[in-house]
């Protein structure tokens, strides 16, 4: 099973049917069945983000499907050896490299670090996310990046 | 979940697979890596996304996405320093 790490940005939008970028996203899935990156600052994130959406019918299947996925065991890989104190090191030295050359935030940078640091230890098959200014950062150094667009109407 | 490593598994497989039986999960590492799960057969295996994802999947075929993206929305509101070079 390919290996990808989604920025949270796209992670949401894959679980929350509604999201602006859901069906690009889930079209992409479909086609790469791909199990996804999980630590400890993407689930916080993922789930800080689902919770305040959980007002309605479609927040609340957003939710069930985010918890049915943390039950597996790989189709929300979680990486032990992700942890945030060496990653906050790896993105400040990122940023000092990277920052003046970039309009990526900061947590844009933590989230390539991230995936910087799977792919250093094993195959990580792409970095996907909705935002294009990490896109142009995360190009700029480790995996295949997939950049996600809002469908025309 | 306990990890065991492949070489301890090749010489006490038996062992292994009694603990396994008795409903344990065991990782098996090769040189550091996590190459592979050893879990009891009566536990069913991961469900695929489809499964996982059939709700959310109906939903989106039937309703327009129309939502603007909160994580997005968030990091731009952040990030000032960059809209202001």
């Amino acid at each position: 099973m390919p290996l990808v790490y989604a920025d949270t940005s796209a992670l949401f939008a894959y679980f929350h049917p509604l999201d602006a970028f859901a069906l690009p996203v889930t079209r992409a899935a479909q086609k790469l069945a791909p199990d996804f990156a999980y630590w400890p600052l993407l689930r916080f994130e993922l789930r800080h983000n689902l919770r305040q959406s959980r007002k309605d019918h479609y927040g609340e299947i957003a939710w069930r499907a985010l918890r049915a996925a943390e039950k597996t065991q790989a189709r929300l890989r979680w990486q032990p050896e992700l942890k945030l104190d060496s990653l906050l090191d790896a993105a400040e030295e990122f940023s000092a490299d990277k920052a003046q050359s970039s309009h990526a935030g900061s947590m844009d940078f933590l989230h390539i670090a991230a995936a910087r640091r799977i792919s250093r230890d094993m195959d990580l098959d792409a970095f996907w996310t909705c935002d294009a200014e990490q896109a142009k950062t995360a190009s700029l150094t480790g995996p295949r990046v997939t950049l996600f667009q809002i469908p025309k109407a | 979940m306990n990890t065991v490593t492949a070489k301890l598994l090749h010489e006490k497989t038996g062992q292994c697979l009694d603990r396994v039986r008795r409903g344990e999960r065991l990782v098996i590492t090769r040189e550091g890596q996590r190459d592979a799960l050893l879990i009891p057969t009566s536990e069913a295996v991961d469900p695929d996304w489809s499964e996982i994802m059939a709700e959310v999947w109906n939903a989106q075929a039937n309703t327009p996405a129309t939502r603007p993206n909160p994580v997005l929305q968030e990091r731009q509101k952040r990030n000032h320093a960059a809209r202001l070079r």
